[in-house]
């Protein structure tokens, strides 16, 4: 066990070290001269530029430069964001935390959701409730989670006014209690959005399993035995059904990075997904660099603790990973 | 044909027709901004069908341009994310090995960053750029998934006994991979393409909507959406239409993804 | 008058959608108390849901006739409330499925799994059915401390189907159906599992409904046996009965020639793989030579290297020792260009042969390709070529249109044949032509087999487990057990009186049609050890019951010799032969 254990850790440090080389040559290789903006100004002089330059870095060879990057990562520097004049690593500090509840929130919800709807359309698969609704998952999966959204900001914010149309906190809000409860009705709707888009994933897979276990032969070899049916569906039917949703952990992970960039800007939530957009409208690599490679070593982190997930719900899949 | 398979084929083949046939179809030059003052962000009505944009710019017109634009870099995103996945894929499975194990790790590495966030590193470092690059773009961020089904369904053909009696026939191996290997192959082509299809579609659609796809005056529909914001009460048309497209487009090919992977499936049982 | 343990009347069942297709009809039969009645029928017949509505678990789709009686002792199963025919599954009436790695869950600890039928009948609960569940897997030989902790999948195939067995008898059931509990195994294990049937029904008193397509294995069996064709009960009777009246008559044996030279000779080969538990020699030091015109059998079961000596023969797999010479051609010397020009004289008809067949291709294009890359023929040329194949074979040469997948099994055998044909070998492997075709291209395919190897002056092998086929076909006949030739002989007769432990049990093993009696066979027990890790000395000798198996047979390995001097060609691997 401990020898598949390691192999999925050099296999995820491998792709992690691939992942930081790619930001590396984004930020280095990219065209244009991140200081150049800042420093179009005529009172400006070519000296104070240089300086800058020598100050980051940015003259050394390229060889020196990549390990210099290397060093900051392993000592949590990881560089300066020009457009927000503040470093890195403080920047992402402030806005990761306001994603992972968002992102938190979401996955758990989605999940359960997804989970409990899935495995009874998949055992209950001819009703017409069960068709009907497994209709309504296919069209949910197909429309843009931005587009979402906005249809669900228009219907709770602006149509029936329950819900605040965008931010995280009322202004001048309150604090404490009182405050938490704030935060909580600014989370409802991009939380909410996100919970549906990934619960209708979730549910077409567990359907998926959920009917696939309930021809199978060992269901009917249990009620030969005379095992009572309510024990069989839980035990017997479900337990075999979650693997497969576990292994689709990877791609839910990756639509929740990619749909918390777009639910953020339209909700305005004050997370990273915003800040990353904004960093590449206002050409911040350092930042972009930055947000990229922290969400990427969370979905590899993430999508590890799956897998091990998995190796535990089926002993089948022991040994071999 | 299997007559489950119809209906998204010819959803798909009237939104091809659409698109390539925009300029016949389109009452109004997508571009042409005839009165911004008085003309802007009417609602849909007997001129315009849509309704304008703020720039009142006739929205029927730009989502049939759009069509052309955001289908036809979706189709041109698949061919080059499907022709690169296929040539990892097999190449990868046939050598096995050293070469399959870079190769894999380096699709793994690949899928590790979401797909959207590669997009936006790339773009920061590229700029905004032409639809055709931003096709390509796409495609080189989208074949990693078909990369591994090929090397799956590659590899699971190899030990099939029809491969394996072929090669011991004595069958070389550039007849075995053409005449008994990629026949096998093409059911899992089919889906495959039909699923980056239908990926690509609404990825197109968010980049135009966060500002980074396509740049107006050329129309997609993410970016007649992304005029809307600030203004979805008000201006509801500019959402409703291009989002019945996108849906459409992209239900038609998840639909036909799922049918193509059910009759596969029958037909091997 | 005791009331029959089972009662069925008139059994109809059919499909339950727009088009009612009858899959039973009319299927009447009783079973007296510790009894036992056979149900034979080929795939298609019904056979399989005569259990399933039994149980009352049809599945979807299919629905009992309302004339059907169906009375378990004095109570009427159709009339009875769910929950009643919860509470008598298991409990009076139980069952053994097919395929055992599909009738146990997954996720479940075997131990669990027993326990839970306890539990859910209310006969105990908690550490007295864990206990209970053991013992019961200890009767039926899956006894080892840790078993009752283990998951299915790591089971191997036998233990799985004895697990299968232990829950089915672990109520004492007044009644066991077992539908093909015995398909999926090898014949020593199938007899072993069957008498270990035998043995705890006789204990329990419980009857037995045995479902099978094989009637030589029910009829050894039941001492009533039914036939059923299309849905119907066309023949009844004792065993014996129906036995005598759809017995065939074997054909006679056919006389061979043999020229000088031998085109084929192995020596000392052997096979190798590393797997994660250890190398297994899949082949162990084979010694064998073949000559034109002559037929070679090699016998033996799944796992003895059967098909990795077949593929080693032909240069398919690489060897760890020794060599194979044919036509005096070193063949794993060759590289790959010359192996494949080779490869023209040498070919191989494999096990599943219409698996063999690339289903996106049809029949002509696949003899034409052999003809071509192999530059006997092209185009036209070809095409007759490829039609004349077909005919020789036996098939109609407008086949060769059509897909592999609208074909028979029986035919795709016969197809695989003519592509292995088609580039006029010399040497022609074929590995259990037989196994999976039913009785009659069966007889067709031995036919076949030995025309051609007259006609084309073929030097053939026969790999099989049927005794009776490589019986049949073969002047010289070897068996093999764990990647070694335990015992091998110039004259077939060998298979009818094997010398060596193993094949007396092989032979004895195979299903005849008579009822066999206790002391007739061999008695062993346990599984096939594990190739990594083999036996010392004799690899048989902890399932052989030699009576005077003793410790040189425990520490020595016995090597090939003379059974007796006057039969210089009959070898056995044995420390009591001569």
């Amino acid at each position: 066990m401990t020898r598949v254990l390691l192999f999925r850790l050099a296999q995820a440090t491998l792709v992690v070290a691939l992942v930081v080389t790619a930001c590396f040559a984004l930020i280095r290789l990219a065209p244009g001269d991140p200081f150049f903006a800042a420093l179009e100004q005529p009172d400006v002089p070519v000296e104070a530029a240089a300086r800058m330059r020598a100050q980051f870095g940015y003259d050394r060879p390229i060889g020196e430069q990549y390990l210099r990057f290397l060093s900051g990562i392993a000592r949590g520097d990881l560089g300066w964001s020009h457009s927000r004049a503040r470093p890195v690593t403080e920047v992402l500090a402030q806005v990761v935390p306001n994603t992972l509840l968002l992102m938190g929130t979401a996955l758990f919800v989605g999940l359960v959701l997804g989970v409990a709807v899935g495995a009874w359309q998949g055992w209950r698969a001819e009703s017409r409730l069960a068709r009907a609704t497994d209709r309504l998952g296919v069209v949910l999966v197909s429309v843009p989670e931005f587009v979402l959204g906005l249809v669900m900001a228009l219907l709770f914010a602006v149509v029936w006014r329950l819900l605040p149309i965008g931010g995280m906190r009322t202004e001048y809000g309150p604090s404490g209690i009182a405050g938490l409860f704030d935060v909580l009705r600014h989370l409802v709707l991009p939380a909410g959005t996100l919970a549906i888009v990934i619960a209708a994933i979730v549910a077409r897979h567990q359907r998926a399993a959920m009917r696939a276990v309930r021809d199978a032969e060992f269901l009917r070899a249990a009620r030969a035995m005379g095992i009572p049916e309510r024990r069989i569906v839980l035990r017997y039917a479900l337990r075999n059904a979650l693997a497969p949703v576990l292994t689709v952990m990877g791609v839910l992970l990756a639509s929740l990075a990619s749909g918390a960039v777009l639910i953020e800007r339209i909700f305005a939530w004050p997370g990273m997904g915003r800040a990353l957009v904004d960093a590449v409208l206002y050409r911040d690599y350092p930042l972009v660099a930055g947000a990229v490679l922290v969400t990427s070593i969370g979905v590899v982190g993430a999508t590890l603790l799956a897998d091990l997930a998995v190796w535990w719900a089926d002993p089948r899949a022991r040994g071999r990973l | 044909m299997n007559p489950r398979l119809r209906l998204p084929v010819a959803v798909l083949a009237t939104l091809a027709l659409v698109a390539i046939a925009a300029p016949l179809l389109a009452p109004f030059d997508p571009a042409a901004q005839p009165d911004p003052i008085n003309l802007a962000l009417q609602a849909p009505g007997s001129t315009h069908l849509f309704g304008t944009d703020p720039y009142s710019r006739d929205v029927l017109s730009r989502v049939l341009f759009g069509a052309r634009t955001s289908l036809g870099i979706a189709a041109l995103a698949v061919t080059v994310a499907l022709s690169f996945g296929v040539l990892v894929g097999a190449l990868a499975a046939l050598t096995g090995g050293r070469l399959d194990a870079l190769l894999m790790r380096t699709t793994d590495a690949a899928l590790a960053i979401p797909r959207l966030l590669l997009l936006l590193l790339i773009v920061a470092g590229t700029g905004p750029l032409p639809p055709a690059l931003l096709a390509l773009v796409l495609g080189a961020t989208g074949w990693m998934t078909t990369a591994r089904l090929v090397r799956q369904e590659t590899r699971r053909l190899l030990a099939t006994e029809h491969v394996r009696a072929a090669e011991a026939l004595g069958i070389p191996p550039l007849r075995l991979w053409r005449a008994h290997i990629l026949p096998g192959l093409v059911p899992t082509l089919t889906v495959a393409a039909t699923i980056a299809f239908a990926a690509a579609v609404p990825l197109e659609a968010a980049l135009s909507f966060l500002g980074l796809g396509v740049r107006p005056p050329d129309a997609s529909w993410g970016n007649i959406i992304l005029e809307a914001e600030g203004r979805i009460r008000s201006a509801w048309w500019l959402v409703l239409f291009p989002t019945l497209a996108i849906v459409t487009a992209t239900l038609a090919a998840n639909l036909l993804a799922e049918r193509l992977a059910t009759h596969d499936e029958d037909l091997r049982a | 008058m005791t009331i029959a343990a089972l009662t069925v009347a008139s059994l109809g069942v059919v499909t339950t959608g727009a088009i009612a297709r009858t899959i039973l009809s009319d299927v009447s039969f009783t079973l007296a108390p510790g009894s036992s009645v056979g149900l034979v029928g080929r795939s298609g017949s019904g056979k399989t849901s005569v259990g399933n509505a039994l149980l009352g678990l049809l599945p979807r789709g299919l629905a009992l006739t309302s004339g059907t009686r169906l009375h378990l002792g004095a109570d009427d199963l159709t009339a009875m409330s769910p929950e009643s025919l919860r509470a008598v599954r298991g409990r009076r009436l139980a069952m053994v499925f097919q395929e055992p790695l599909l009738a146990l869950d997954p996720s479940m600890r075997i131990g669990r799994q027993l326990a839970a039928a306890l539990e859910a009948h209310q006969v105990a609960s908690g550490p007295e059915a864990v206990a209970r569940a053991a013992q019961m897997l200890a009767k039926v030989g899956v006894g080892d401390r840790n078993a009752a902790r283990r998951y299915p999948h790591e089971l191997s195939g036998g233990m799985r189907q004895r697990v299968l067995l232990a829950m089915a008898l672990l109520l004492e059931p007044d009644v066991l159906i077992a539908d093909e509990p015995t398909t999926a195994l090898d014949p020593t294990l199938q007899a072993q599992l069957l008498d270990m049937l035998d043995a705890l029904r006789a204990e329990s008193g419980t009857a037995l409904l045995l479902i099978s397509h094989d009637l030589d294995v029910v009829a050894e069996r039941c001492e009533r046996v039914l036939v059923l064709e299309g849905g119907r009960v066309v023949e009844e009777g004792s065993a014996a009965e129906v036995v005598q009246s759809r017995r065939r008559v074997p054909g006679p044996r056919r006389p061979v020639r043999a020229t000088e030279q031998p085109l084929l000779v192995a020596e000392a080969l052997s096979v190798e793989f590393p797997t994660a538990d250890g190398t297994v020699r899949a082949v162990d030091e084979v010694f064998l030579t073949l000559r034109r015109g002559e037929c070679l059998g090699i016998v033996g079961e799944s796992g003895c290297g059967k098909t990795s000596l077949a593929r080693a023969l032909l240069g398919l797999t690489p060897i760890a020792r020794g060599r194979v010479m044919f036509d005096n051609i070193d063949v794993h010397a060759l590289d790959r260009a010359e192996l494949r020009t080779l490869r023209r004289r040498m070919q191989l008809v494999p096990q599943d042969a219409g698996a063999s067949l690339t289903p996106e291709r049809t029949v002509d294009e696949l003899l034409v390709e052999v003809l071509e890359v192999h530059d006997i023929a092209r185009g036209a040329a070809a095409l007759a070529r490829a039609q004349a194949l077909l005919t020789e074979v036996g098939l109609d040469p407008a086949l060769g249109a059509r897909r592999p997948g609208a074909l028979s099994t029986g035919e795709r055998q016969r197809v695989a044949i003519a592509r292995a044909l088609a580039c006029e070998p010399a040497l022609l492997i074929s590995d259990e032509p037989v196994a999976n075709v039913d009785a009659d291209s069966r007889e067709q395919l031995l036919v076949l087999l030995d025309r051609l190897r007259a006609e084309r002056e073929l030097a053939l092998v026969i790999i099989s487990h049927d005794l009776a086929a490589v019986g049949r076909l073969a002047s010289r006949v070897a068996a093999m057990y764990l990647g070694r030739i335990v015992e091998s002989s110039d004259d077939p007769g060998m298979l009818d009186a094997p010398r060596m432990p193993y094949t007396q049990l092989l032979r004895a093993s195979l299903p005849t049609g008579r009822p066999v009696a206790g002391h007739e066979r061999p008695s062993f027990a346990g599984d096939f050890p594990s190739p990594t890790a083999l036996p010392s000395g004799c690899p048989f000798h902890p399932r052989c019951a030699h009576p005077l198996k003793n410790d040189q047979c425990r520490s020595e390995r016995p090597e090939l010799q003379q059974v007796a001097p006057d039969l210089p060609a009959h070898l056995a691997a044995c420390w009591h032969v001569s």
